[in-house]
């Protein structure tokens, strides 16, 4: 992902560079752009560093809405070592690159910032650029940053942004080319071919040369970053600009020109100048005799469009201590630019939480809104379901209240219907015994001189049928002094067949009993058993 | 922490939104919970609405009417049940009991020469110094709490002696009570008995210590409790069998609502010495095979008290 604006800040050895820059279709346009410049001298980290955090406070008011900003660290800080790696896996390719890196760092991996790009591919290998930084120093620069309100999400070693710068720049399309990036403490040569890149740090620059020079700040940026050789350069002699020409040429000839592909040895290497020291007088005529080759600075100027002729650097020659700044912005705001990132861990955490913030702000945002549908729903849900249940209850309540009149004249009626029969049972067996004795006498006076002469309750379990034991007497008319007959029996055991007939009651088998003894007298017994549905 | 102060504005903002998420899903989980309480309350408003539809019979006004009518008719029909109940003198019943316990031993001494007198007149025999149901308060009233319950029996005596000496029986040989009871009492009474209560009480009758009272069968009884209770009388006397019919009748003719609930015969062993003496047979003449004597009879009559008259019917 590109981005459409980035800040920079450019944290050179003897000035710090802030800029704003925006894309705009394939061309960068700098927004705005101020640069800060202090003494420099080799040696003095520590005035370094404080020189800095000073040009930091000076640089923020350049920039509104303090955010996210991209350091590049100037050369003097960073070590930057080529390794050659075989066509590997690229789980594997970090493994190697891991044990190269702590065999060509000199200090342990915990105490460096490190981190590598992949600049070319050369031989079916790759050629991979290591570049380290002390930790407590990155922290430092880090923390000054941070100070004045600026977050860093990036940090870049010089060399990275000087291949940006020249890239971008118009020499881009010279297939190889030899980039000498002057700096006040160091020179940086990169060697940038088809395939691949080599890259060198020297530990002089132009502060060898004129060591004496102590720039000065100026109002507008345009000066400030001319100033220092503009000022100082016509002071310096031509034996000085020529020993720094042959020395400059020596590093060349001893690091650089043999790394070039022996197919290209035999061709003309162009070489480009920028940095502060690009502006030497009889540099650029002093090395092209030297080394054989053309010499010209860096054209970048052209490829960024400045905000106005006031506050932009005036001349070509001027930005070329501004292809650092460039050529950061154009590794974050163009594409295919060879990347590393020096900044420490804890740091790249963070910036990648600021990164992912508003995803994170996002989601709990989205996991907070996806609530609320269902909620609306449910909301929804009840409110037509109160609704439609008051309609209800509006149709319910006179049928409830009918039913409840209902159940109360139900309940009224059988109560009433229970008592009702209760009463009427009284009232039927008010005369249940006249109808006994009325039926009784009827079925005797059938059979004639008939009598009873008992009549007695057997007591009975509560459940069962009432039972009577009746005697009684019949006089045999025919036999009156003698044993009573056949025909008095039978008379008797019609009596009780006639008593039988009525469904109130049932004359028992058992406890029937005749007495013959009696002279013309048949005494007999027998149980009646009353009918529990009609009890006296 | 250290995190969270090195983030403070993206934590706070988390944080906040992490509250507003966990409101939400209280916010939603409410909501669910009402929406799911409301829809199962309509549920059972559905439920109850099909259910009164499909009543049977239908809750209409026509039925409703139809019902009110039946209630009607219904409670006529108790009414008049109740009013025949109460018998056409139930005013004896409505006089207002004695104040004080001496009162009613006065009452219930009246009560036993007015008796005795009815029987001389009427040549019924009788026991000597017999209080009729009541020797247990020759010397004494009843007790305060029991003066109210005592009076009615006095009444229901009477009106059962009175009504048994228009039958002309030879002799009144017994007249038993129960005991009289408080209101708390009966209401004991009705609790259930033992099944064998009654195993050892005889046929139909057993005698108390006091010769007032005796012990009312409850397979003989009308009572139902809480409903219906009642005062219960056992009479033992001779005659024969035109003396049980006429005191039969007069006790269906409701004077009050006294119902048979036992009647037992027994050949009479000998007629008390008051009783009328019949002439002896003069030799020579013809001895019948059967000759007419005299039954004893023991009867016992339950005086029913009905409840209130039937209530109004819901308009």
């Amino acid at each position: 992902m590109y981005l459409s604006r980035t800040v920079v800040l450019d944290c050179g050895a003897s000035r710090t560079a802030l800029g704003i820059f925006e894309r705009q279709g394939r061309r960068l346009r700098c927004v705005d752009f101020a640069v800060e410049v202090f003494p420099a001298s080799a040696g003095h980290e520590d005035h370094w560093l404080k020189n800095t955090c000073t040009a930091l406070g000076t640089l923020r008011i350049h920039v509104p809405n303090p955010g996210p900003v991209v350091l590049v660290l100037p050369p003097h800080l960073v070590l930057t070592k080529l390794i050659k790696l075989p066509g590997v896996a690229p789980a594997q390719r970090e493994k190697i690159i891991r044990f190269e890196a702590g065999s060509h760092i000199p200090s342990a991996l915990s105490e460096v910032v490190w981190d590598s790009a992949v600049v070319g591919k050369r031989d079916g290998g790759l050629e991979v650029l290591l570049a380290a930084a002390k930790s407590e120093v990155v922290a430092a620069i880090c923390a000054a940053v941070q100070a004045v309100g600026m977050k860093p999400y990036l940090i870049l070693p010089s060399a990275l942004a000087t291949l940006a710068g020249f890239r971008l720049g118009s020499a881009a399309a010279a297939s190889s080319a030899l980039v000498l990036n002057l700096g006040a403490r160091s020179t940086t040569l990169l060697l940038s071919e088809a395939g691949g890149l080599v890259a060198r740090t020297l530990a002089f620059g132009a502060n060898h040369v004129a060591p004496q020079f102590t720039p000065r700040n100026h109002d507008t940026a345009g000066e400030v970053a001319a100033h220092p050789f503009a000022a100082g350069g016509a002071s310096l002699t031509a034996a000085t600009v020529e020993s720094f020409a042959t020395r400059l040429v020596q590093e060349i000839t001893r690091s650089v020109l043999p790394s070039r592909q022996p197919c290209d040895r035999a061709n003309s290497l162009p070489v480009y100048l920028t940095g502060g020291g690009a502006r030497l007088a009889g540099l650029a005529e002093s090395l092209a005799e030297k080394l054989s080759f053309p010499v010209a600075p860096l054209e970048i100027h052209s490829a960024i469009d400045w905000p106005d002729v006031a506050t932009g650097p005036a001349t070509a020659g001027q930005s070329l201590a501004l292809v650092d700044l460039i050529g950061a912005a154009a590794t974050q705001l163009l594409p295919d630019q060879p990347m590393l990132n020096l900044l420490p861990p804890i740091l790249r955490r963070q910036a990648e939480l600021r990164r992912r913030q508003p995803w994170l702000i996002a989601a709990a945002v989205l996991a907070v809104a996806a609530l609320l549908p269902p909620l609306w729903q449910d909301r929804m849900v009840t409110v037509e379901a109160q609704q439609k249940s008051i309609a209800l209850e509006t149709e319910l309540a006179p049928l409830r209240e009918r039913e409840t009149r209902y159940r109360a004249n139900l309940q009224q009626l059988a109560a009433l219907r229970q008592q009702a029969a209760q009463w009427q049972d009284l009232y039927d067996r008010r005369v249940s015994w006249l109808q006994l004795f009325a039926e009784l006498q009827e079925r005797l006076g059938r059979v004639e001189d008939v009598w009873l002469e008992k009549l007695q309750v057997i007591s009975a379990p509560a459940t069962g049928p009432q039972k009577l034991a009746i005697s009684g007497r019949l006089l045999d008319r025919a036999n009156p002094v003698s044993r009573v007959g056949f025909e008095a029996t039978n008379r008797v055991k019609t009596l009780l067949q006639d008593i039988n007939l009525s469904p109130d009651w049932q004359v028992a088998e058992e406890g029937q009993r005749f007495d013959h003894t009696s002279p013309g007298i048949l005494k007999f017994d027998f149980i009646l058993v009353i009918s529990p549905h009609h009890p006296l | 922490m250290p995190w969270f102060k090195r983030n403070f504005p993206l934590g706070f903002g988390l944080v906040l939104l992490a509250a507003l998420l966990a409101l939400e899903v209280g916010c939603w989980s409410r909501g669910r919970e009402q929406a799911r309480r409301t829809l199962t309350a309509l549920a059972q408003k559905k439920q109850e609405r099909s259910r009164l539809a499909r009543q049977t019979p239908a809750l209409s006004e026509e039925n409703a009417e139809a019902l009110a009518r039946e209630l009607g008719n219904t409670r006529q029909v108790a009414a008049a049940l109740h009013a025949v109940l109460l018998g056409r003198d139930a005013a004896l019943l409505n006089f207002p009991p004695p104040a004080k316990s001496i009162d009613a031993f006065f009452d219930l001494a009246a009560y036993g020469e007015k008796i005795t007198d009815r029987a001389t007149r009427g040549q019924v025999a009788t026991r000597s110094g017999e209080r009729f149901g009541f020797s247990s308060h020759t010397q004494e009233g009843p007790a305060a709490e029991l003066v109210a319950a005592v009076f009615r029996q006095r009444i229901l005596a009477q009106y059962l002696i009175e009504t048994l000496l228009e039958a002309r029986p030879a002799a009144l040989l017994s007249v038993q009570r129960e005991q009289p009871l408080t209101t708390v009492q009966r209401a004991r009474r009705n609790q259930p008995l033992p099944p064998d209560s009654f195993a050892n009480a005889g046929p139909s009758v057993a005698h108390d210590a006091a010769a007032d009272f005796f012990l009312l069968d409850r397979q003989f009884s009308v009572r139902v409790p809480g409903q219906v209770e009642s005062d219960a009388f056992r009479l033992e006397f001779t005659g024969q069998t035109p003396v049980l019919r006429t005191f039969l009748n007069r006790l269906a003719a409701f004077q009050l609502p006294g119902i048979v609930r036992s009647v037992e015969v027994f050949p009479a062993a000998a007629v008390p010495t008051t009783a009328r003496a019949e002439p002896p047979a003069a030799s020579g003449t013809r001895v019948p095979l059967v000759t007419p004597t005299l039954s004893r009879y023991v009867v016992i009559v339950e005086f029913p008290w009905l409840g209130p008259a039937p209530p109004r019917p819901v308009p």
